[in-house]
Protein backbone atom coordinates (compact mmCIF):
# COMPACT_ATOMS: atom_id res chain seq x y z
CA UNK A 1 0.00 0.00 0.00
CA UNK A 2 2.68 2.34 1.01
CA UNK A 3 4.59 1.83 -2.41
CA UNK A 4 1.54 2.26 -4.43
CA UNK A 5 0.41 5.45 -2.28
CA UNK A 6 4.16 7.14 -2.81
CA UNK A 7 3.65 6.23 -6.43
CA UNK A 8 0.69 7.93 -6.44
CA UNK A 9 2.03 11.27 -4.56
CA UNK A 10 5.28 11.58 -7.31
CA UNK A 11 2.12 11.25 -9.84
CA UNK A 12 1.04 13.90 -8.90
CA UNK A 13 2.90 16.17 -7.43
CA UNK A 14 6.09 15.43 -9.76
CA UNK A 15 4.13 14.54 -12.92
CA UNK A 16 6.74 13.36 -16.14
CA UNK A 17 8.65 12.32 -13.56
CA UNK A 18 7.42 8.65 -12.21
CA UNK A 19 8.00 6.13 -15.04
CA UNK A 20 5.10 3.34 -15.90
CA UNK A 21 2.73 2.75 -13.26
CA UNK A 22 0.74 0.05 -12.18
CA UNK A 23 -2.98 0.62 -13.69
CA UNK A 24 -4.66 1.10 -10.25
CA UNK A 25 -2.20 3.83 -9.56
CA UNK A 26 -3.02 5.26 -12.78
CA UNK A 27 -6.69 5.03 -12.85
CA UNK A 28 -6.13 7.22 -9.29
CA UNK A 29 -4.29 9.37 -10.56
CA UNK A 30 -6.30 10.18 -13.43
CA UNK A 31 -9.15 10.33 -10.81
CA UNK A 32 -7.65 13.20 -8.85
CA UNK A 33 -6.61 15.25 -12.08
CA UNK A 34 -10.41 14.99 -13.18
CA UNK A 35 -11.17 16.26 -9.56
CA UNK A 36 -8.85 18.94 -9.82
CA UNK A 37 -10.14 20.37 -13.44
CA UNK A 38 -13.46 19.40 -11.88
CA UNK A 39 -13.95 22.52 -8.68
CA UNK A 40 -14.16 25.56 -9.95
CA UNK A 41 -11.81 28.76 -9.75
CA UNK A 42 -12.85 31.97 -8.02
CA UNK A 43 -14.03 34.32 -9.71
CA UNK A 44 -11.84 37.22 -10.73
CA UNK A 45 -14.63 39.75 -9.59
CA UNK A 46 -14.98 38.58 -6.35
CA UNK A 47 -11.33 37.84 -5.05
CA UNK A 48 -10.25 41.95 -6.72
CA UNK A 49 -13.63 43.16 -4.93
CA UNK A 50 -12.64 40.92 -1.58
CA UNK A 51 -8.83 42.20 -2.15
CA UNK A 52 -10.02 45.70 -2.08
CA UNK A 53 -12.19 45.43 1.48
CA UNK A 54 -9.26 43.31 2.96
CA UNK A 55 -6.80 46.26 2.38
CA UNK A 56 -9.13 48.38 3.79
CA UNK A 57 -9.45 46.02 6.82
CA UNK A 58 -6.18 46.01 7.25
CA UNK A 59 -5.13 49.62 7.04
CA UNK A 60 -8.30 49.71 10.00
CA UNK A 61 -6.37 46.96 12.19
CA UNK A 62 -2.58 48.53 11.26
CA UNK A 63 -3.64 51.57 11.56
CA UNK A 64 -0.89 53.29 9.85
CA UNK A 65 -0.64 57.55 10.09
CA UNK A 66 -4.21 58.94 8.61
CA UNK A 67 -5.46 55.73 7.16
CA UNK A 68 -7.41 55.19 10.23
CA UNK A 69 -10.80 55.13 8.06
CA UNK A 70 -12.95 52.60 8.81
CA UNK A 71 -11.72 52.62 12.79
CA UNK A 72 -12.44 56.18 12.57
CA UNK A 73 -15.59 56.51 10.87
CA UNK A 74 -17.33 53.76 14.18
CA UNK A 75 -15.60 56.01 16.87
CA UNK A 76 -17.31 59.07 14.49
CA UNK A 77 -20.84 57.16 14.82
CA UNK A 78 -20.51 56.13 18.24
CA UNK A 79 -19.57 59.97 18.84
CA UNK A 80 -22.61 60.84 16.78
CA UNK A 81 -24.97 58.24 18.70
CA UNK A 82 -23.73 60.33 21.88
CA UNK A 83 -24.45 63.08 20.27
CA UNK A 84 -27.97 61.92 19.11
CA UNK A 85 -28.87 61.06 22.43
CA UNK A 86 -27.69 64.19 23.87
CA UNK A 87 -30.13 66.04 21.94
CA UNK A 88 -32.75 63.31 22.85
CA UNK A 89 -31.63 63.79 26.85
CA UNK A 90 -29.56 66.62 27.67
CA UNK A 91 -31.32 70.89 27.29
CA UNK A 92 -27.96 72.31 27.60
CA UNK A 93 -26.54 70.46 25.16
CA UNK A 94 -29.66 70.49 22.77
CA UNK A 95 -28.39 73.02 20.07
CA UNK A 96 -25.29 71.86 18.88
CA UNK A 97 -25.94 67.85 19.34
CA UNK A 98 -29.02 68.49 16.85
CA UNK A 99 -26.43 69.91 14.52
CA UNK A 100 -24.40 67.15 14.69
CA UNK A 101 -26.65 65.20 14.23
CA UNK A 102 -28.34 66.45 11.35
CA UNK A 103 -24.85 65.93 9.80
CA UNK A 104 -24.42 62.23 10.96
CA UNK A 105 -27.63 61.31 9.81
CA UNK A 106 -27.11 62.58 6.01
CA UNK A 107 -23.77 60.63 6.08
CA UNK A 108 -26.18 57.33 6.31
CA UNK A 109 -28.70 58.80 3.96
CA UNK A 110 -25.40 59.37 1.46
CA UNK A 111 -23.48 56.29 2.57
CA UNK A 112 -20.41 58.12 2.43
CA UNK A 113 -19.00 58.39 5.60
CA UNK A 114 -15.63 60.65 5.53
CA UNK A 115 -13.17 61.34 8.49
CA UNK A 116 -11.00 63.98 8.25
CA UNK A 117 -7.21 63.76 9.16
CA UNK A 118 -6.45 64.86 12.45
CA UNK A 119 -5.54 68.40 13.43
CA UNK A 120 -2.94 67.56 16.38
CA UNK A 121 -0.46 64.59 16.19
CA UNK A 122 -0.93 62.21 18.77
CA UNK A 123 0.90 58.84 19.49
CA UNK A 124 -0.15 55.86 17.84
CA UNK A 125 -2.38 53.36 19.81
CA UNK A 126 -1.54 49.99 20.36
CA UNK A 127 -3.05 48.19 17.09
CA UNK A 128 -6.78 46.32 17.62
CA UNK A 129 -5.76 43.07 19.93
CA UNK A 130 -7.63 40.12 19.38
CA UNK A 131 -8.81 37.36 21.31
CA UNK A 132 -10.52 34.48 21.45
CA UNK A 133 -12.93 34.74 24.98
CA UNK A 134 -14.32 37.80 26.31
CA UNK A 135 -12.82 36.97 29.61
CA UNK A 136 -9.29 37.80 28.12
CA UNK A 137 -10.50 40.86 26.29
CA UNK A 138 -12.14 41.77 29.82
CA UNK A 139 -9.02 41.75 30.92
CA UNK A 140 -7.24 43.93 28.00
CA UNK A 141 -10.13 46.16 28.07
CA UNK A 142 -10.36 47.22 31.32
CA UNK A 143 -13.50 47.30 32.16
CA UNK A 144 -16.36 44.95 31.87
CA UNK A 145 -17.80 43.40 28.87
CA UNK A 146 -21.29 43.20 27.85
CA UNK A 147 -22.65 39.79 26.29
CA UNK A 148 -26.22 39.44 25.11
CA UNK A 149 -27.96 36.56 26.79
CA UNK A 150 -30.12 36.76 23.49
CA UNK A 151 -28.75 36.10 19.72
CA UNK A 152 -30.39 35.21 16.73
CA UNK A 153 -30.86 31.23 16.07
CA UNK A 154 -27.38 29.71 14.53
CA UNK A 155 -24.91 32.64 16.08
CA UNK A 156 -21.80 32.02 17.73
CA UNK A 157 -19.21 34.22 19.08
CA UNK A 158 -16.39 33.94 16.76
CA UNK A 159 -13.70 36.81 18.31
CA UNK A 160 -13.81 39.74 20.61
CA UNK A 161 -11.28 42.66 19.68
CA UNK A 162 -9.95 45.73 21.85
CA UNK A 163 -9.31 48.87 20.10
CA UNK A 164 -7.87 51.95 21.13
CA UNK A 165 -8.14 55.40 19.29
CA UNK A 166 -7.68 59.18 20.58
CA UNK A 167 -8.46 57.57 24.18
CA UNK A 168 -11.42 55.97 23.02
CA UNK A 169 -11.34 52.31 24.27
CA UNK A 170 -13.62 50.05 22.77
CA UNK A 171 -14.11 45.99 22.36
CA UNK A 172 -16.25 44.46 19.00
CA UNK A 173 -17.52 40.88 19.82
CA UNK A 174 -17.59 39.44 16.15
CA UNK A 175 -20.22 36.62 15.68
CA UNK A 176 -20.33 34.32 12.44
CA UNK A 177 -23.24 32.33 11.50
CA UNK A 178 -25.39 32.01 8.40
CA UNK A 179 -27.46 34.44 7.98
CA UNK A 180 -28.79 34.80 4.71
CA UNK A 181 -28.43 38.18 2.76
CA UNK A 182 -25.19 39.78 1.84
CA UNK A 183 -21.83 39.54 2.90
CA UNK A 184 -20.55 41.59 5.44
CA UNK A 185 -17.30 41.53 7.63
CA UNK A 186 -19.09 39.64 10.29
CA UNK A 187 -22.83 38.69 10.31
CA UNK A 188 -23.27 40.12 13.57
CA UNK A 189 -20.88 42.72 15.34
CA UNK A 190 -21.82 44.31 18.88
CA UNK A 191 -19.46 47.28 19.86
CA UNK A 192 -19.20 48.84 23.36
CA UNK A 193 -17.48 52.01 24.45
CA UNK A 194 -17.13 53.08 27.49
CA UNK A 195 -16.84 56.85 28.99
CA UNK A 196 -19.74 59.72 28.50
CA UNK A 197 -16.61 62.47 26.86
CA UNK A 198 -16.48 62.41 22.99
CA UNK A 199 -13.09 61.56 21.97
CA UNK A 200 -11.07 64.30 20.22
CA UNK A 201 -9.37 63.74 17.03
CA UNK A 202 -11.46 62.75 13.67
CA UNK A 203 -14.08 64.42 12.34
CA UNK A 204 -16.89 63.63 10.40
CA UNK A 205 -17.69 65.27 7.44
CA UNK A 206 -21.17 64.99 6.09
CA UNK A 207 -23.86 65.81 3.57
CA UNK A 208 -27.14 67.33 3.76
CA UNK A 209 -30.53 65.11 4.44
CA UNK A 210 -31.54 62.55 6.03
CA UNK A 211 -34.12 59.52 5.76
CA UNK A 212 -34.28 55.88 7.65
CA UNK A 213 -33.44 56.88 11.03
CA UNK A 214 -35.44 56.49 14.36
CA UNK A 215 -35.12 57.12 17.67
CA UNK A 216 -36.52 54.96 19.90
CA UNK A 217 -36.14 53.36 23.66
CA UNK A 218 -35.17 49.97 24.16
CA UNK A 219 -35.84 48.84 28.17
CA UNK A 220 -36.67 52.10 29.17
CA UNK A 221 -33.13 53.84 27.43
CA UNK A 222 -32.39 56.13 24.81
CA UNK A 223 -31.99 54.23 21.26
CA UNK A 224 -31.18 55.35 17.58
CA UNK A 225 -32.21 52.88 14.62
CA UNK A 226 -30.36 53.78 11.44
CA UNK A 227 -31.48 51.35 8.45
CA UNK A 228 -29.09 50.50 6.46
CA UNK A 229 -25.79 48.08 6.54
CA UNK A 230 -22.03 48.20 6.20
CA UNK A 231 -20.36 46.67 3.12
CA UNK A 232 -17.76 44.69 2.94
CA UNK A 233 -15.80 48.06 2.02
CA UNK A 234 -16.19 49.39 5.91
CA UNK A 235 -18.82 51.93 3.66
CA UNK A 236 -22.43 52.46 5.06
CA UNK A 237 -25.05 51.73 2.21
CA UNK A 238 -28.69 53.03 3.16
CA UNK A 239 -31.50 51.17 2.53
CA UNK A 240 -32.91 47.40 3.19
CA UNK A 241 -34.57 45.37 6.22
CA UNK A 242 -31.22 45.50 8.00
CA UNK A 243 -29.81 47.99 9.70
CA UNK A 244 -27.65 49.45 13.16
CA UNK A 245 -28.75 50.00 16.45
CA UNK A 246 -27.20 52.51 19.02
CA UNK A 247 -28.71 52.20 22.90
CA UNK A 248 -26.84 54.69 25.49
CA UNK A 249 -27.24 53.12 29.01
CA UNK A 250 -25.16 54.99 31.54
CA UNK A 251 -21.85 55.38 30.15
CA UNK A 252 -21.91 52.79 27.75
CA UNK A 253 -22.62 53.01 23.78
CA UNK A 254 -23.98 49.74 22.80
CA UNK A 255 -23.72 49.03 19.06
CA UNK A 256 -25.32 46.75 17.11
CA UNK A 257 -24.79 46.17 13.43
CA UNK A 258 -25.63 43.07 10.83
CA UNK A 259 -27.78 40.84 9.17
CA UNK A 260 -30.43 41.71 11.29
CA UNK A 261 -34.22 43.04 11.44
CA UNK A 262 -35.00 45.84 13.90
CA UNK A 263 -36.59 43.95 15.73
CA UNK A 264 -34.06 41.32 16.57
CA UNK A 265 -31.13 44.03 16.73
CA UNK A 266 -33.78 45.17 19.94
CA UNK A 267 -33.93 42.15 20.89
CA UNK A 268 -30.65 41.46 20.91
CA UNK A 269 -29.32 44.89 22.58
CA UNK A 270 -32.17 44.39 25.39
CA UNK A 271 -30.41 40.95 26.53
CA UNK A 272 -27.32 43.40 27.22
CA UNK A 273 -28.92 45.43 29.38
CA UNK A 274 -28.44 44.72 33.01
CA UNK B 1 -10.87 26.50 -17.38
CA UNK B 2 -11.58 29.87 -19.15
CA UNK B 3 -8.73 32.31 -18.31
CA UNK B 4 -11.75 34.34 -16.47
CA UNK B 5 -11.52 32.22 -13.60
CA UNK B 6 -8.22 32.51 -11.44
CA UNK B 7 -6.73 29.98 -10.95
CA UNK B 8 -4.83 28.63 -7.67
CA UNK B 9 -1.28 29.08 -8.02
CA UNK B 10 1.58 26.88 -6.13
CA UNK B 11 3.50 28.99 -3.95
CA UNK B 12 7.46 28.67 -3.47
CA UNK B 13 8.45 27.82 -0.17
CA UNK B 14 9.14 30.28 1.88
CA UNK B 15 7.69 32.83 0.28
CA UNK B 16 4.29 33.16 1.76
CA UNK B 17 6.17 33.41 5.38
CA UNK B 18 8.19 36.22 4.05
CA UNK B 19 5.18 38.21 2.42
CA UNK B 20 2.85 37.15 6.50
CA UNK B 21 5.98 38.98 7.97
CA UNK B 22 6.05 41.75 5.59
CA UNK B 23 2.26 42.19 5.47
CA UNK B 24 1.97 43.33 8.74
CA UNK B 25 3.81 46.79 7.98
CA UNK B 26 3.46 46.81 3.97
CA UNK B 27 0.17 46.82 2.17
CA UNK B 28 1.87 45.82 -0.85
CA UNK B 29 2.69 42.34 0.90
CA UNK B 30 -0.85 41.81 2.15
CA UNK B 31 -1.74 41.99 -1.43
CA UNK B 32 0.61 39.45 -2.83
CA UNK B 33 0.12 37.61 -0.23
CA UNK B 34 -3.76 37.50 -0.62
CA UNK B 35 -3.39 36.96 -4.60
CA UNK B 36 -1.34 33.71 -3.97
CA UNK B 37 -3.66 32.15 -1.23
CA UNK B 38 -7.20 33.34 -2.20
CA UNK B 39 -7.45 30.99 -5.13
CA UNK B 40 -6.56 28.36 -3.36
CA UNK B 41 -8.49 28.88 -0.39
CA UNK B 42 -11.77 29.34 -2.46
CA UNK B 43 -11.31 25.69 -4.15
CA UNK B 44 -10.69 24.53 -0.68
CA UNK B 45 -13.76 25.57 0.54
CA UNK B 46 -16.12 25.02 -2.69
CA UNK B 47 -14.80 21.68 -2.86
CA UNK B 48 -16.18 20.97 0.76
CA UNK B 49 -19.26 23.34 0.41
CA UNK B 50 -19.93 22.97 -3.84
CA UNK B 51 -21.29 26.53 -3.47
CA UNK B 52 -19.89 29.47 -4.94
CA UNK B 53 -21.23 32.11 -2.29
CA UNK B 54 -20.66 29.82 0.08
CA UNK B 55 -17.00 29.61 -0.52
CA UNK B 56 -16.57 33.13 -0.99
CA UNK B 57 -18.29 34.00 2.54
CA UNK B 58 -15.72 31.36 3.80
CA UNK B 59 -13.05 32.73 2.09
CA UNK B 60 -13.56 36.39 3.39
CA UNK B 61 -14.39 34.87 6.74
CA UNK B 62 -10.70 33.47 7.14
CA UNK B 63 -8.88 36.43 5.38
CA UNK B 64 -10.57 38.79 7.93
CA UNK B 65 -9.57 36.30 10.95
CA UNK B 66 -6.13 35.98 9.78
CA UNK B 67 -5.46 39.94 8.81
CA UNK B 68 -6.75 41.13 12.30
CA UNK B 69 -4.53 38.32 13.39
CA UNK B 70 -1.57 38.53 10.94
CA UNK B 71 1.21 39.72 14.09
CA UNK B 72 0.33 36.36 15.87
CA UNK B 73 1.99 34.80 12.89
CA UNK B 74 5.28 33.47 13.70
CA UNK B 75 7.49 31.45 10.85
CA UNK B 76 9.46 29.32 12.83
CA UNK B 77 6.00 27.83 14.68
CA UNK B 78 5.15 26.43 11.18
CA UNK B 79 4.17 27.27 7.46
CA UNK B 80 1.95 29.81 6.64
CA UNK B 81 0.01 27.50 5.16
CA UNK B 82 -0.73 25.64 7.92
CA UNK B 83 -1.63 28.91 9.95
CA UNK B 84 -3.80 30.40 7.24
CA UNK B 85 -5.56 26.82 6.76
CA UNK B 86 -6.04 26.35 9.99
CA UNK B 87 -7.81 29.49 10.11
CA UNK B 88 -10.05 27.73 7.20
CA UNK B 89 -11.14 24.90 8.70
CA UNK B 90 -12.13 26.13 12.16
CA UNK B 91 -14.73 28.23 10.02
CA UNK B 92 -15.75 25.97 7.64
CA UNK B 93 -16.09 23.65 11.14
CA UNK B 94 -18.00 26.32 12.60
CA UNK B 95 -20.35 26.71 9.30
CA UNK B 96 -21.00 22.61 9.51
CA UNK B 97 -21.77 22.49 12.90
CA UNK B 98 -23.93 25.22 12.95
CA UNK B 99 -25.64 24.56 9.41
CA UNK B 100 -25.72 21.22 8.48
CA UNK B 101 -26.10 21.72 5.11
CA UNK B 102 -25.69 19.95 2.19
CA UNK B 103 -23.55 19.87 -0.51
CA UNK B 104 -24.96 21.84 -3.00
CA UNK B 105 -23.24 20.88 -6.62
CA UNK B 106 -25.93 22.93 -8.18
CA UNK B 107 -24.67 26.23 -7.81
CA UNK B 108 -21.45 25.30 -10.00
CA UNK B 109 -20.93 28.06 -11.97
CA UNK B 110 -21.62 27.40 -15.69
CA UNK B 111 -19.30 30.21 -16.77
CA UNK B 112 -16.35 27.92 -15.23
CA UNK B 113 -16.85 25.31 -17.83
CA UNK B 114 -14.05 24.79 -19.92
CA UNK B 115 -14.20 25.78 -23.52
CA UNK B 116 -13.73 22.28 -24.79
CA UNK B 117 -15.94 20.55 -23.02
CA UNK B 118 -14.16 18.28 -21.88
CA UNK B 119 -15.44 17.81 -18.49
CA UNK B 120 -19.06 18.05 -18.65
CA UNK B 121 -20.76 19.65 -16.17
CA UNK B 122 -22.77 16.62 -15.37
CA UNK B 123 -19.54 14.51 -14.81
CA UNK B 124 -18.14 17.77 -12.31
CA UNK B 125 -21.25 17.45 -10.57
CA UNK B 126 -21.01 13.57 -10.11
CA UNK B 127 -17.42 13.43 -9.05
CA UNK B 128 -17.88 16.30 -6.80
CA UNK B 129 -20.92 14.77 -5.21
CA UNK B 130 -19.51 11.50 -4.85
CA UNK B 131 -16.70 12.95 -2.58
CA UNK B 132 -19.89 15.14 -0.05
CA UNK B 133 -20.65 11.67 0.29
CA UNK B 134 -17.25 10.30 1.45
CA UNK B 135 -16.48 10.26 4.97
CA UNK B 136 -14.95 13.68 6.77
CA UNK B 137 -11.30 12.59 6.37
CA UNK B 138 -11.37 11.50 3.17
CA UNK B 139 -13.24 14.85 1.66
CA UNK B 140 -11.17 16.66 3.77
CA UNK B 141 -7.75 15.35 1.85
CA UNK B 142 -9.49 15.21 -0.82
CA UNK B 143 -10.12 18.59 -0.69
CA UNK B 144 -6.63 20.10 0.21
CA UNK B 145 -4.83 17.84 -2.75
CA UNK B 146 -7.55 18.83 -5.43
CA UNK B 147 -9.61 21.63 -4.16
CA UNK B 148 -7.18 23.95 -2.59
CA UNK B 149 -4.26 21.96 -4.74
CA UNK B 150 -1.55 21.56 -2.15
CA UNK B 151 1.26 19.30 -2.27
CA UNK B 152 1.76 16.19 0.15
CA UNK B 153 4.26 18.05 2.23
CA UNK B 154 2.07 21.15 2.50
CA UNK B 155 -0.96 18.80 3.33
CA UNK B 156 1.25 17.23 6.09
CA UNK B 157 1.80 20.59 7.51
CA UNK B 158 -1.97 21.65 7.67
CA UNK B 159 -2.52 18.70 8.76
CA UNK B 160 -0.16 17.85 11.43
CA UNK B 161 0.21 14.01 9.55
CA UNK B 162 3.53 12.94 8.30
CA UNK B 163 3.65 12.91 4.79
CA UNK B 164 3.45 9.25 4.38
CA UNK B 165 0.47 9.22 6.34
CA UNK B 166 -1.14 11.81 4.38
CA UNK B 167 0.01 9.55 1.32
CA UNK B 168 -1.90 6.55 2.52
CA UNK B 169 -5.16 8.28 3.27
CA UNK B 170 -5.08 10.04 0.38
CA UNK B 171 -4.57 6.74 -1.93
CA UNK B 172 -7.62 5.21 0.13
CA UNK B 173 -9.72 8.28 0.13
CA UNK B 174 -9.35 7.74 -4.08
CA UNK B 175 -10.20 4.60 -3.99
CA UNK B 176 -13.11 4.79 -1.99
CA UNK B 177 -14.08 7.63 -4.39
CA UNK B 178 -13.37 5.23 -7.46
CA UNK B 179 -15.56 2.82 -5.87
CA UNK B 180 -18.66 4.84 -5.05
CA UNK B 181 -18.47 6.27 -8.74
CA UNK B 182 -18.24 2.38 -10.04
CA UNK B 183 -21.47 1.83 -8.00
CA UNK B 184 -20.18 0.31 -4.74
CA UNK B 185 -20.71 1.46 -1.34
CA UNK B 186 -17.24 1.57 0.13
CA UNK B 187 -13.68 1.02 -1.05
CA UNK B 188 -10.70 -1.53 -0.38
CA UNK B 189 -9.67 -0.14 2.80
Amino acid sequence: MRDKAQMLADALDSPGSCGLLPPEVQALAELGRRLRDACPDADPAFIQSLGQSLQEEWARVARPAGRRVARAAAVSIAVAALLLLAALELPPLQVAARAAVGRVISAFRHARVEVAPQATATPAPARDETYPSVEQAEAAAGFPIRVPSYLPDGMALDEVTVSESDGQRSVALHYSGALPGPMMASPLIIQEFRGGEAPAGPRLVFEAGGEGVESLQVAGRPALWVQGHWTRTGRWEQGGPDGLLMLQDGDLLIQVAGRLSREECVHVAASMLP
Amino acid sequence: MRASHLPAQPVPYGRSEQLARAAVASREALASLYMAHAPQLYRYFWAHTGSASLAEDLVSETFLSAIRTLHTYRAERGSFNAWLFGIARRKLARYVSEVNGPLQVADLPTDALPDDAALHLDERIDLWQAVSELEGCDREVLALKFGAGLTYPEIAQVTGLRPGHVGVLLYRALQRLRARLAGGEGGHA
